[in-house]
């Protein structure tokens, strides 16, 4: 018997869980699973947990670099208003995290079982690819699902792999997003990764909304301080997930 | 501090397994990974208050504290905690009582290295389990 998957599984039940998905890496899980925690800790409180053991992206974005406070009940999260942020990079502050599979499954479990979640709505930065983590969280709940993709062919190819995998085990996302889609010039829109067509496409084959979000160059001012952005990435997600 | 989250932990599970069995529950043993400097006392008297408001009110707690095996997957060389000691009390210097290993014991392999070839590459089973139930 493993008493902290069992944690793990109350401490999420009857909660509302978002989780940001991609197979592929560097398509933005990070900045747009921030926004959304922010766009909804205007309304009510609500959770932001960094799955990404490696990368600690979640930290970066909002410049926390303190570690997290333990209690009797658990890990106790960084407060940024109404938004709670729960984060592996919290316990080991800078040092690097090198795990074997087997460990990784344990973090994640452990992570997830002795945070100390209050909020009912719960959104999870979760790491590129579908190895141990993606299997971990799965064990431990079953989350809404936003895919998140480049235009490129390449990340399209990679991230459709993901989505058959999800639609097997019985998660059909809520939406494809469609990242750096394009960038807004004073001639007009350019679009980096040529057409869109082929998200749409994935997209209506698989009966899945497709939404695209910008490129915004000024976001790069706000790494370390994203609490403080409001630009059109955030503007844009707030219309994608108020429909 | 987190060993009340696992003393929860522990009583909800064993408590579902007995409703689900249909059995009273006399002893729990709890296997815990040494490394993970759990404060077994702490760990005792939580059990002892939470399983009040249980179903397994009169079961007893026996912790059994796990000296691991670790076996280097590049060298092949088995080592034990004892000679990582010089490590887990270096991060026990940088972080405190309430460090990394302390409330998430699989982040081993990122703190200690294999004494022989210094690699982070070594598997160690870090679970906290119950390993039997009495009844």
């Amino acid at each position: 018997m493993n008493p902290i998957l069992e944690l793990a599984k109350e401490r999420f039940k009857g909660k509302k869980v978002f989780a940001v998905m991609s197979a592929k890496g560097g398509v933005g899980k990070s900045t747009i699973a921030s926004l959304l925690a922010l766009n909804s800790s205007e309304k009510r409180g609500t959770a932001l947990i960094d799955l990404d053991v490696y990368g600690n992206s979640v930290l970066k974005l909002f410049g926390i670099k303190k570690l997290h406070e333990v209690s009797k009940e658990g890990i106790e999260p960084f407060k940024i208003g109404n938004l709670s942020i729960y984060s592996v990079g919290g316990l080991v502050g800078d040092h690097y995290v090198v795990l074997t599979g087997k460990q990784e499954g344990g973090v994640i479990e452990s992570l997830l079982g002795f945070t100390n979640l209050k909020d009912d709505l719960v959104f999870i930065d979760t790491p590129p690819g579908m190895g141990e983590e993606l299997l971990t969280l799965k064990r431990i709940l079953k989350p809404e699902v936003a895919l998140v993709t480049l235009p490129s062919r390449l990340s399209l190819k990679t991230v459709e792999q993901m989505l058959i995998y999800l639609l097997d085990t019985g998660i059909k996302p809520k939406v494809i997003i469609g990242n750096m889609a394009f960038l807004e010039t004073k001639n007009g829109l350019i679009y980096p990764f040529g057409n869109l067509e082929p998200v749409l496409k994935l997209g209506e084959e698989y009966g899945i909304r497709v939404e695209f979000l910008p490129i915004d160059p000024s976001i790069e001012d706000f790494i370390g301080r994203i609490q403080d952005y409001s630009g059109c990435i955030k503007v844009t997600l707030k219309r994608i997930f108020v429909s | 501090m987190h060993e009340w989250a696992i003393a929860m932990s522990v009583v909800s599970s064993v408590e579902k397994w007995s409703t689900e069995k249909n059995v009273r529950v006399g002893k729990v043993i709890l296997s815990v990974p040494s490394l993970s400097m759990l404060e077994v006392e702490i760990l005792r008297e939580a059990f002892d208050v939470i399983k009040k408001d249980s179903k397994i009110a009169d079961a007893k707690l026996e912790i059994r504290l796990r000296d691991q095996e670790f076996s280097c997957r590049v060298c092949g060389n088995k080592f034990t905690l004892g000679d990582i000691k010089p490590q887990l009390e270096q991060v026990l210097k940088d972080y405190g009582e309430e460090n990394p290993l302390h409330i998430v014991p699989a982040l081993i392999t990122a703190f200690a290295k294999c004494p022989k070839c210094g690699s982070n590459d070594f598997d160690v089973d870090t679970s906290i389990k119950v390993e039997a139930i009495e009844l």
